[in-house]
């Protein structure tokens, strides 16, 4: 376990692991799931078999990611970043804001084949977000 | 001339402070929430990077990035190095062993870090740190390397402005000397 998932308690971390796990059960092709500070520090992430993920190095990535499109949603629209959708050939990648984590602002960060649409991906990851802000709502 | 330039160092050493100070228009900043307060007490991060822009007259500009201190965001550093053509490397004299902090920086822009005029600010300096300006310059005598070691306080717009002008003279010597 990381210092910041040490920090924020094993039963948070528990139940960010369980969401993570069920989007990635529920969401055809999704590879990977992640939950980290907007700072780039791992709290919980999963990985489907077979993948092979540096959780730190990502979450890194994640935090410079979000924190880019969150710049930028400033610059033009003035508003909150809701998402940073990268696509590739193989992948769609995308690092979401958690709701009403604005004290201590999480994201999640999740990886899909191109074998499942954008939109499945993103509903997949609307939702484990909005169970994320629950838990740590309740939790705290 | 357009003139791209680089300010790096540790987490808190005062990159995006000294951006702040010189920007002509407001800089654009990457900051996130801090969770790291053992490592510098602070509300905020940079995540990605600074930037911002600095008109210098007679069709001369600055265009200056700030790096993320933290090592984990190291991915950025190339990445925001190409191109430049001077680096500050600012050091925090209130850390507990600057020059490992400046040595592992020098290490990381490498290649760059030998070619690139550079520039060494010793910020945040007190009382006790100055013993850390001479025992800065040794280290880099050991190394190899030329560059000005200056006290300096970026909150101060002046003051990061003088680093500015070192690199600016030094990179034009370096011009001369290869022309
Ligand atoms: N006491 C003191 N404080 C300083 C001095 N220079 C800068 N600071 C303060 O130190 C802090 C520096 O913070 P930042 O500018 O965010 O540091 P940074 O290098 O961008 O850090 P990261 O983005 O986290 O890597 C600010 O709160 C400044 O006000 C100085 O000379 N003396
Ligand atoms: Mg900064």
């Amino acid at each position: 376990m990381t210092d910041t998932a040490m920090a924020m308690g094993s039963a948070l971390v528990a139940e960010c692991t369980e969401s993570l796990d069920t989007m990635l059960a529920e969401t055809n092709g999704m590879i990977m799931g992640m939950i980290a500070t907007s700072d780039g520090f791992v709290v919980a992430s999963v990985t489907a078999p077979g993948r092979n993920v540096d959780p730190n190095r990502i979450a890194a990535m994640a935090s410079s990611g979000h924190a880019l499109g969150e710049t930028v949603a400033n610059e033009l629209a003035h508003g909150k970043c809701n998402n940073v959708i990268i696509d590739t050939d193989q992948l769609s990648i995308v690092f979401l804001s958690v709701p009403d984590t604005d004290d201590s602002p999480l994201i999640l960060g999740v990886a899909a084949t191109k074998s499942v649409s954008l939109g499945t991906v993103l509903y997949g990851a609307k939702h484990c977000t909005k169970r994320i802000s629950e838990t740590v709502n309740t939790t705290v | 001339m357009e003139y791209k330039i680089l300010i790096t160092g540790t987490m808190g050493a005062g990159k995006t402070t000294a951006i702040q100070q010189v920007s002509d228009s407001p800089a654009v900043l990457t900051d996130v929430h801090n969770t790291r307060q053992d490592e510098s007490a602070k509300p905020t991060t940079t995540a990605a990077f600074d930037f911002g822009e600095l008109d210098l007259g007679e069709g001369d500009c600055l265009r200056i990035y700030g790096t993320p201190g933290q090592e984990r965001f190291s991915f950025m550093w190339p990445i925001l190095a190409r191109g430049a053509i001077g680096i500050i490397y600012l050091v925090d004299a209130t850390r507990e062993s600057p020059i490992d902090d400046l040595d592992s920086f020098i290490k990381a822009f490498g290649e760059s870090s030998g070619t690139i005029p550079s520039v060494v600010g010793l910020n945040k300096c007190n009382d006790e740190s100055s013993y850390l300006a001479p025992a800065i310059q040794d280290y880099l005598d050991s190394k190899g390397l030329q560059w000005p070691v200056l006290l300096t306080d970026v909150r101060e717009r002046s003051e990061v402005l003088e680093l500015f002008e070192i690199l600016i003279s030094l990179n034009e010597a370096l011009v001369m000397e290869q022309a």
